[in-house]
């Protein structure tokens, strides 16, 4: 059985269907890609499932339990950790400190948050800042803190919201290799919402495709990029043809 | 043993930096030698008045300083610990020990069934709501023949000192007040590295992120309310019978809401020591400036130079006396070449 399964997740704002029946499914241990252009509804079907927002039909079943209507605090208690696409580190929180937050979603004790939360920027590789504040930092660095902390509460799941955007090429290329560590060594599921294709698509085993609100498409990167449904929505035949090869 | 760990983190200050730590070593001991020292009745007072509202403004800090949850309706929780322990004593005659847990708990209940409904609003509109269920508060006691109304509660005469109705020398008044305030430091100290304050102090900073990082917001934003709430009832009880007489203007005005949300933030929300700094500013102010301007001369410009001074506070340094002190030390290193990051120079990590 799949870790995470998502069925006809619908969620209406309004008089906007931002997301239609959408189905989706993790499996232990593996990265799923979401790929979509924009306003197709990505961030909202996360919300849904991170119980930042509550879906209007469809069931949400997430390790064997009905996670459908959780509110965040126990869906994060449940296992699935994310990121924001608009970075939310706490300023007024060191690193450290922002990563023991998340280390207390398990333990009760701040001496033991702290040695998880140096463990875990440890391997990230932000112990040598874990002292300093979030503003004082580059954005890329931000955002490792953010995984850091979603890490720290140890999540079966780890849902990312676009971490790609706004960083330069190299700093891309070295999310993924930091994200494919920590895949190898804790085995962890991850669902990752991205813009970045060259980011994305390498790292995805599975990727599914939304388009204005609505699944279009699921496979593999290969069948993803040759789709024609795809080209036309989102990748462009240029992109299409360079992978071809 | 869980209870031994507790009361050890309360007394332990070591993430302070040493200047805090002598500051608050040297204000421990001059409340300690103060009734000893100094013979003047009006600084005895002024001096009880400060340990008062430095109790209250720390009691604001749980919830309004690391919560970042502005609560701007202190005053009736001190006015449910008051008339906890007045009314009892008054209709029944009652001694204090037996009317504070009362006050007490009622603030509790209050403030948990309320903060169920008011801590889901957020920012302005939590402010707001404090305010409004405070202000009906007020009015509930006025009106309300039961608490005598606006006539107030005289408490009957005891001869001091007597320790059942807490009927003190003035001295005796000092180390009472002296030993509540102790006692609220200790909790915050404890409450700010504690589990409960960190979440705060994470829900302060973001609440999506909170919650997203498995925090139970609104229950942990409950927590802290409540404890707020004790502290301030038990400075409540403390000024029923140090006065000897309560009434709704006294102890559940709004003015002693918003003067209680002052102390902290003028000295420095979400600092331990703010709200002290902030009393310590505040009341002799008010006090001194009531009493050299308020006799003669102009009326009323002793609340002229007491605004003033605040609106300039609030214009250029928001974050009070703490941010002050803050500024002064990242520019004395930055100006002697050395490194300020991650350097947060007041209220400890």
């Amino acid at each position: 059985m799949a870790l995470l399964n998502a069925q006809g997740v619908t969620k209406r704002f309004g008089g906007l269907l931002a997301n239609d029946s959408v189905d989706l499914a993790v499996e232990e241990g593996q990265i799923v890609g979401l790929i979509g252009p924009n306003g197709a509804g990505k961030t909202t079907f996360f919300n849904c499932l991170s119980g930042h927002l509550v879906p209007d039909a469809g069931t949400i079943i997430f390790n064997g339990r009905d996670i459908t209507r959780w509110p965040a605090h126990r869906v994060a208690q449940a296992g699935i950790a994310r990121t924001f696409q608009l970075v939310k580190s706490m300023g007024g929180l060191t690193v450290e400190e922002n990563v023991m937050i998340g280390a207390f979603a398990r333990v009760d004790d701040r001496e033991e948050a702290r040695r998880k939360a140096r463990q875990v920027l440890e391997l990230v590789g932000l112990l040598d800042v874990a002292d300093m504040y979030p503003g004082e930092l580059p954005l890329a660095v931000q955002k490792q803190m953010e995984l850091a902390r979603a890490l720290a509460t140890e999540p079966k799941l780890l849902m990312l919201d676009e971490v790609a955007a706004g960083l330069s090429p190299e700093e891309i290329e070295g999310f993924a290799g930091l994200l494919r560590k920590i895949h190898r060594e804790k085995g962890l599921a991850m669902l990752v919402i991205e813009h970045v294709m060259e980011f994305v698509l390498p790292l995805s085993e599975r990727v599914y495709v939304l388009a204005g609100g609505r699944k279009i498409a699921e496979g593999t990167p290969d069948e993803i990029t040759n789709h024609p449904a795809v080209i036309e929505a989102y990748l462009g035949e240029g992109y299409a043809r360079a992978h071809k090869r | 043993m869980k209870i031994w760990g507790i009361i050890r983190e309360a007394f332990t200050f070591s993430d302070l930096s040493r200047g805090e730590r002598i500051g608050l070593a040297l204000l421990l001991g001059a409340i300690a030698v103060f009734p000893w020292v100094v013979k003047d009745g009006f600084a005895r007072t002024v001096a009880v008045q400060f340990l008062y509202y430095a109790m209250l403004g720390l009691s604001w800090n749980f919830i309004g300083g690391y919560g970042g949850q502005i609560d701007l309706g202190g005053a009736k929780n001190v006015g449910f610990g008051a008339y906890g322990v007045a009314l009892p004593m008054v209709l029944w005659d009652w001694p204090f020990w037996l009317g504070l847990p009362i006050g007490v708990a009622f603030a509790v209940l209050e403030s948990l069934v309320l903060g169920l409904g008011l801590l889901r609003l957020r920012g302005h509109y939590f402010a707001i709501g404090t305010l409004a269920v405070a202000l009906v508060w007020e009015e509930l006691f006025v009106y309300s023949e039961w608490t005598r109304g606006a006539r107030g509660l005289l408490l009957p005469f005891k001869r001091a000192p007597d320790y059942l109705y807490m009927q003190l020398t003035p001295v005796g008044f000092h180390y009472f007040i002296a030993a509540l305030f102790v006692f609220s430091l200790l909790w915050l100290n404890w409450f700010r590295r504690s589990k409960l304050g960190y979440q705060l102090r994470a829900i302060r900073e973001d609440e999506d992120a909170a919650a997203s990082l498995g925090i139970n917001v609104l229950a942990a934003k409950v927590k802290a309310y409540c404890i707020s709430s004790v502290v301030a009832a038990l400075g409540g009880a403390f000024y029923a019978v140090y006065y000897g007489f309560i009434d709704p203007d006294s102890v559940m005005h709004l003015d002693l809401s918003i003067m209680i949300a002052m102390t902290a933030l003028v000295g420095g929300a979400g600092v331990l020591w703010g709200p002290i700094v902030g009393a310590a500013v505040l009341i002799p102010l008010d006090r001194y400036l009531g009493a050299w301007f308020g006799g003669g001369g102009i009326l009323g410009m002793d609340f002229l130079i007491y605004a003033v001074i605040i609106m300039l506070l609030a214009a250029y340094q928001p974050k009070g006396v703490a941010g002050l002190i803050e500024a002064l030390v990242l520019w004395r290193l930055k100006a002697t070449g050395r490194s300020t990051a991650g350097l947060r120079a007041v209220g400890g990590r």
